[in-house]
């Protein structure tokens, strides 16, 4: 895992000195929970999807358009040049945009609670653990699919084939049990359905505690295979 | 930090084929350290390749490239950290400072003396007083400095520059070239692209290569003589014109 915390470390400080990113981070999720707020008589219900889909899709645009800058700053490959490991710089990128990712996941909360007055029903440090859950998947998959970019608005244009498919399915408007059998199961294999689950039973109280387990268990699941898979077609980056 | 041995760079027939083209075909090359080999040619001519292949940024399509007797895919991370790789592109971080980019790479190579490293490294580029600048707030020039700084602060034994002076003014270009000599004077090796061929008099060895394949590679004074020539553009035209101008 050599070179991680370097690379880690390399994330925070860039981040420090770009205000525009550190907006998107705080203060767009607060005010889009506030906007919906104004919107939603009884938001509660919608809770789960917003606190869980957020995260999740900030997270990836974070994650795919800075990875996609080293590689075409050409820094990845002075990186990889160096003496750091492949799945170091990988944990790298998961330290330092998990550090964001948690305090995106703060900032949700407070506004959640503060906006669309929210109560967590199986408590907030669930919530957290979840929200990263999330994060941790849509940073793999941004590291994936930004290997097959070479803009950042080519980056851009992954949302709406691989991010928007899954909110649509993924028990956003309709649960997943009710899609027609031919959506149903390509819903089962896409994360923010699991996520979805999760933050219904966290906040809502929705299932049980063997739901939550299922869901939690194919996040991770999600999350090990999309950091294992960037691991390795961080090779094939040039 | 004085070289702990003599690095060695070796291609054996290295080809490499992207679809259709043939960007080496077939580069053979041994050289020992300390010196300054410069890789030279045209635009086109496989020198940014032949570099990757040799970093192990690219696999070769037949043939090897290997550090020290070892494939570049293959080096591991101690004989990683004896290799300084400063690529054609930018390659610095523009939201950072000059210091932030070069202590970034100073602590991937585990450098012990960090700051010492990071202060010696910057004062050899003649950065010191821009230090706590934001790269994105430095002319070109500059920010080809902190990127050369941020290839030689872990003092490595091999140093591969791809078109290092490109862009630069004349007065800059001789300020970096002192530096390679400075490093290749510690005992490293120094491999150097370019594309500017009066510049690679200034190399000891020199490789010219044209579509992938070699025209020469000898000492400046060398080539001038063999080729009649008296600078090495025009040593290059008549390389070009006895292998049959293709």
């Amino acid at each position: 895992m050599r070179g991680a915390l370097p690379v880690a470390g390399r994330i925070l400080r860039s981040l420090r000195g770009d205000r525009r990113t550190l907006a998107m981070t705080v203060l767009v999720p607060a005010f889009l929970i506030w906007l919906l707020s104004e919107v939603f008589p009884d938001p509660q219900p919608v809770a789960p999807v917003l606190l869980g889909v957020f995260v999740f899709f900030l997270t990836y645009i974070l994650t795919a358009v800075g990875f996609l800058r080293e590689r075409t700053a050409g820094t990845l490959s002075r990186v990889l040049v160096s003496p750091a490991s492949r799945s170091g710089i990988v944990l790298g990128y998961l330290l330092g945009y998990g550090v964001l990712a948690t305090v995106q996941s703060v900032v949700l909360l407070v506004a959640a609670v503060a906006f669309l007055d929210v109560s967590f029903a199986n408590g907030v440090p669930l919530f957290v653990g979840v929200e990263l859950l999330g994060a941790l998947t849509a940073l793999g998959l941004g590291i994936v699919l930004s290997l097959f970019a070479e803009t950042e608005f080519q980056a851009i244009q992954f949302i709406p084939v691989a991010i928007s498919p899954q909110v649509i399915l993924g028990g956003t408007f309709l649960p997943v049990a009710d899609l027609p059998v031919y959506l149903e199961y390509p819903a089962l294999v896409m994360p923010i359905t699991h996520l979805v689950d999760a933050m219904e039973y966290v906040v809502l109280d929705v299932g049980d505690a063997g739901d939550l387990a299922v869901a939690v268990g194919a996040l991770a699941a999600f999350a090990a295979v999309a950091v294992l898979l960037a691991a390795v077609v961080i090779r094939r980056a040039r | 930090m004085a070289a702990t041995r003599q690095p060695t760079v070796t291609l054996e027939a290295l080809q490499r084929e992207f679809g259709h083209v043939t960007a080496l075909d077939g580069v053979d090359l041994t050289v020992e350290g300390p010196a300054i080999v410069g890789v030279a040619g045209p635009n086109g001519s496989g020198k940014t390749t032949l570099i990757r292949c040799l970093l192990g940024l690219l696999a070769p399509t037949a043939g090897a490239a290997r550090v020290d007797g070892t494939p570049g895919p293959a080096l591991d991370a101690p004989a990683r950290a004896r290799v300084g790789f400063m690529p054609q592109a930018t390659a610095v971080y523009r939201d950072l400072t000059v210091r932030e980019n070069v202590a970034f790479f100073a602590s991937l190579y585990g450098v012990a003396d960090r700051e010492r490293a990071v202060e010696a490294a910057l004062s050899l580029v003649d950065l010191a007083d821009r230090a706590d600048s934001r790269v994105e707030a430095l002319s070109g020039g500059m920010v080809r400095r902190t990127s050369l700084a941020c290839a030689l602060v872990h003092e490595p034994d091999l140093l591969v520059l791809d078109e290092p002076t490109v862009g630069l003014d004349p007065e800059l270009r001789a300020a970096m070239w002192a530096g390679f000599r400075e490093r290749r004077d510690r005992g490293a090796l120094v491999l150097v692209s370019t594309h500017y061929l009066a510049e690679v008099s200034r190399c000891d060895r020199v490789l010219f290569l044209r579509a992938g394949e070699v025209l020469a590679f000898d000492d400046p004074a060398a080539i001038r003589e063999s080729t009649g020539a008296d600078d090495m553009e025009s040593a290059f035209l008549a390389l070009l014109e006895a292998d049959g101008g293709r």
